[in-house]
């Protein structure tokens, strides 16, 4: 059996985005919750957007107008430690300023910022209705990528913005300051690229703009786990770094790239930087499809494969080390995968199966150093929860089972 | 622009239980002074989301078109509501209450403006703070359902900061 899965959850990016909230660690009775399950590790995220929102100001300015957002997430990290938690702080979104939208973003909602580069930001069918809606966002406002996922143009090397933003981060959280009673256990470089960040392909050499071109997502990400190394490098070393944290999606269009497309972009153009990761950086990995559909053949392990030979990261079973820093199972994907089942014991049963499968040091356990859950409260539109929704204390049956599980940190 | 909340002070992590309690009172508190707040049965026998719940999530729909980036220019509080309703009446009662709770708590705290839903916060001083808060992000990511872009499929919508209303 693995003697280090570590248990994580992830109380989602509201906690970031509006202090207060149901995700905000310090209420709620969310620590607690922690305590209860027995959780060691919670994902806390580090929005740049709402710590930024003016670039003339730095983000420890007093009179930053992102100062409620610093104070929030310095209370949150606080409020970790001294509950016996660790965190991992996810870096989050890019601001306006620094990826070349700000205009754009000034109109947002309007046809400009609609049509703006809409083969990288929504399907072809989701372009396609609203065209046929006369482009009038009144009469249809189409499911796109939000401006604040769009890579900066200038790249994400140690010279960006982002690397700033990073190295922020370090300086004020890194493992090295634990004594200060306000720190982290790991920083996530980001949060699912393959989906949320844009572009990831070069332009079509087709007449259809949606098609295929060049994949750039890769190169992109290889050049931020570059910086990320560098970062930690001039600080000390001291803490672990997660990367890539792509969700099981297989398959690739322009609005997401499948992680086998990914993976295999990634490892060469690590290759052709030169770039040897440090055993502190760790492959993270999501996994939402192995829990809900009950997989033996792993996601995880099949990125494992990939990684053989190749990564020179964090190792652990004769192999790469990968930490699931985020899952669950939906109870949408319940009465989908399972639809003879309850879906409150279906998700029990997946997460049963789960951890009999990832506790373990072989097989789809094999290298597995922590097993992420999406939340403590369930989120009506995305309902992976352990908790019914806010305020209700009611706890669904996957909520008792981890109650049961073992502590490691 | 800045926070026009007062300093929290020292943290004070809140229990759950005053967490509960305080819920509980100002469930009580609405119960006592507004129309009654529970989901009312149609004729049919389905679940329909109440007169004043529906009410105030106009108003809601109403004060996030004053978002001043914009985001939400085409909202029709009219047509949002209808929508929203259906939603609700396709809901397990664990979401119907969630709904209803988080309606209840914007309408007790007053005249839903969208000055008050965007002030930005850094910390809650007490359980009813952090729970006026909640009620408040919550409230946004419901009014999504019904005028923001949808998500992409097995995707979870992403509810971003309301910009202050003042220059920021």
């Amino acid at each position: 059996m693995s003697l280090h899965l570590r248990r994580i959850i992830d109380l989602g990016a509201g906690g970031a985005l509006y202090p207060g909230s149901v995700g905000d660690l310090r209420y709620h009775g969310n620590i607690e919750h922690f305590l209860e399950t027995r959780t060691s590790w919670v994902r806390l995220w580090a929005d740049w957007p709402s710590l930024q929102p003016d670039p003339a100001y730095a983000i420890d300015d007093p009179a930053n107008p992102g100062a409620p957002w610093l104070q929030a997430l310095d209370e949150q990290i606080t409020a970790a430690c001294a509950a016996g938690l660790r965190v991992v702080l996810t870096a989050y979104r890019f601001p306006l300023w620094a990826n070349g939208t700000a205009e754009l973003g000034a109109q947002a909602g309007t046809d400009a910022e609609i049509g703006f580069d809409p083969w990288d930001r929504m399907s072809p069918a989701t372009w396609a209705r609203y065209v046929a809606a006369g482009r009038d966002p009144a009469r249809y406002n189409p499911g796109r990528r939000g401006l604040e996922f769009r890579i900066p143009p200038g790249g994400l090397g140690i010279d960006s913005s982002w690397a700033a933003f990073l190295e922020f981060l370090y300086v004020r959280y890194h493992a090295g300051l634990r004594a200060s009673g306000r720190w982290v256990g790991a920083f996530e470089l980001t949060n699912e690229p393959t989906h949320q960040w844009w572009p990831k392909y070069g332009p079509s050499s087709t007449d259809d703009p949606f098609a295929l071109g060049t994949p750039t997502l890769p190169a992109a990400f290889a050049e931020a786990m570059r910086t990320a190394q560098v970062v930690g490098r001039r600080h000390g070393n001291t803490t672990r770094l997660l990367a890539p944290s792509v969700a099981d999606v297989t398959d690739s269009s322009r609005n997401v790239m499948g992680y086998p497309d990914f993976i295999a972009g990634l490892l060469d153009a690590l290759d052709a930087l030169g770039f040897r990761p440090s055993r502190r950086m760790t492959w993270s990995h999501h996994n939402y499809l192995d829990i809900e559909q009950r997989k033996e053949d792993t996601s995880v392990q099949r990125v494992r494969a990939m990684l053989a030979g190749r990564w020179t990261g964090a190792r652990s079973g004769g192999g790469p080390a990968i930490w699931i820093t985020e899952s669950g199972a939906r109870l949408s994907n319940m009465r989908r995968f399972h639809p003879t089942e309850d879906p409150l014991q279906a998700q029990l049963t997946c997460w049963q199966l789960a951890w009999d499968r990832f506790f373990r040091a072989d097989g789809p356990g094999a290298g597995v150093g922590m097993l992420g859950q999406y939340t403590l409260h369930a989120d009506p539109a995305f309902d992976s929860g352990l908790l019914e929704p806010w305020p209700s204390e009611v706890h669904r049956p996957s909520y008792d089972f981890w109650t049961t599980l073992p502590r490691f940190a | 622009m800045g926070s026009s909340e007062s300093s929290p002070g020292p943290l004070r992590a809140l229990r759950r239980r005053d967490f509960l309690a305080g819920t509980l009172a100002a469930a009580g508190a609405i119960a006592i002074g507004a129309p009654p707040a529970r989901a009312a049965a149609t004729a049919e026998g389905a679940v329909a989301l109440s007169a004043p719940r529906a009410e105030t999530y106009r108003a809601l729909i109403a004060a996030l078109r004053h978002a001043p980036d914009g985001r939400f220019r085409h909202a029709r509080p009219g047509p949002a509501v209808a929508t929203f309703a259906r939603w609700y009446g396709e809901q397990a009662a664990a979401v119907r209450q969630h709904v209803d709770t988080v309606l209840d708590l914007l309408r007790a705290a007053g005249p839903v403006r969208y000055d008050r839903l965007a002030r930005p916060v850094a910390a809650c001083p007490d359980a009813a703070h952090a729970r006026r808060q909640a009620a408040v992000a919550a409230g946004v990511a419901l009014a999504a359902v019904a005028i923001a872009p949808p998500p992409a499929t097995g995707e979870r919508p992403l509810i971003a900061p309301l910009p202050p209303a003042g220059p920021r």
